[in-house]
């Protein structure tokens, strides 16, 4: 089981057509990772973008099971949630994946 | 959701380190290939590549935070028709980590980060002894 923080401070660049803009930004980070048995793994991740123009939340859920010594089967979704976005586009982006992974 | 859940090829992409460097620091090198499916505005024809090499989570005595130091680099690359992100994190128990997020919208914008970290809190081992 482990549990890692991050903070930080940075900047955002966006560059859209005949609107460019920048804005400062703070980042909060979490990173979650839980040995469920021998062979699998839970892992969290979650982290917030505030900026003074928009806010990103990113989430990243996971589980991991190894099948063989170096092979291991993986679950995740992961999923992006902006607040203020352009015209036209979603505010929330998802991606669930079903993958193997291998160690090398 | 989309109607539609096209799976499409993800892979993960571990070979941005020499095998040298591998050695010195064990750096983990994975290789992920699968389906996926997406929604809102990831193209769900896109194709993703991202690396992940991380150095050993723990060094030292994990009954002793202070002594533990942690090294990690971190590399997603993701390339799609529409996108084209990176992602580049360093991370350093008592040194300032940088991240920095790239992503490119070849279509009608360009978001990139830059965002300057610090990792002030690690509990790996302890918990698990603790918890024992």
């Amino acid at each position: 089981m482990s549990l890692v923080l991050n903070t930080g401070i940075g900047i955002r660049w966006s560059r859209l057509d005949g609107s460019d803009f920048d804005e400062p930004i703070l980042r909060l980070a979490g990173e979650y990772e839980w040995t469920l048995s021998n062979s699998a793994t839970f892992s969290q991740e979650l982290a917030i973008e505030y900026g003074t123009d928009s806010n990103i939340y990113r989430s990243d859920t996971g589980i991991t099971t190894q099948v063989l010594e170096n092979l291991s089967l993986r679950f995740s979704l992961r999923l992006k949630h902006q607040t203020e976005v352009p015209a036209g586009r979603d505010e929330t982006d998802t991606e669930t994946a079903v993958t193997f992974v291998m160690n090398f | 959701m989309k109607s539609f859940f096209r799976p499409v090829l993800c892979v993960l992409l571990a070979t941005l380190g020499s095998s040298t460097l591998a050695q010195q620091s064990e750096l983990v090198r994975e290789l992920e290939v699968g389906a996926l499916f997406t929604s809102g505005n990831t193209d769900e024809h896109s194709l993703n590549f991202a690396g992940n090499i991380s150095g050993p989570k723990i060094i030292g005595n994990t009954d002793s935070l202070s002594t533990v130091s942690m090294h990690r680099v971190m590399m997603k690359l993701k390339v799609s028709a529409f996108m084209v992100s990176a992602v580049l994190t360093t991370n350093s128990l008592k040194t300032v980590s940088f991240l920095l997020v790239y992503l490119m919208k070849m279509t009608d914008s360009v978001v990139s980060i830059a965002s300057l970290t610090s990792r002030f809190h690690t509990v790996g081992d302890f918990c698990r002894h603790a918890m024992i």
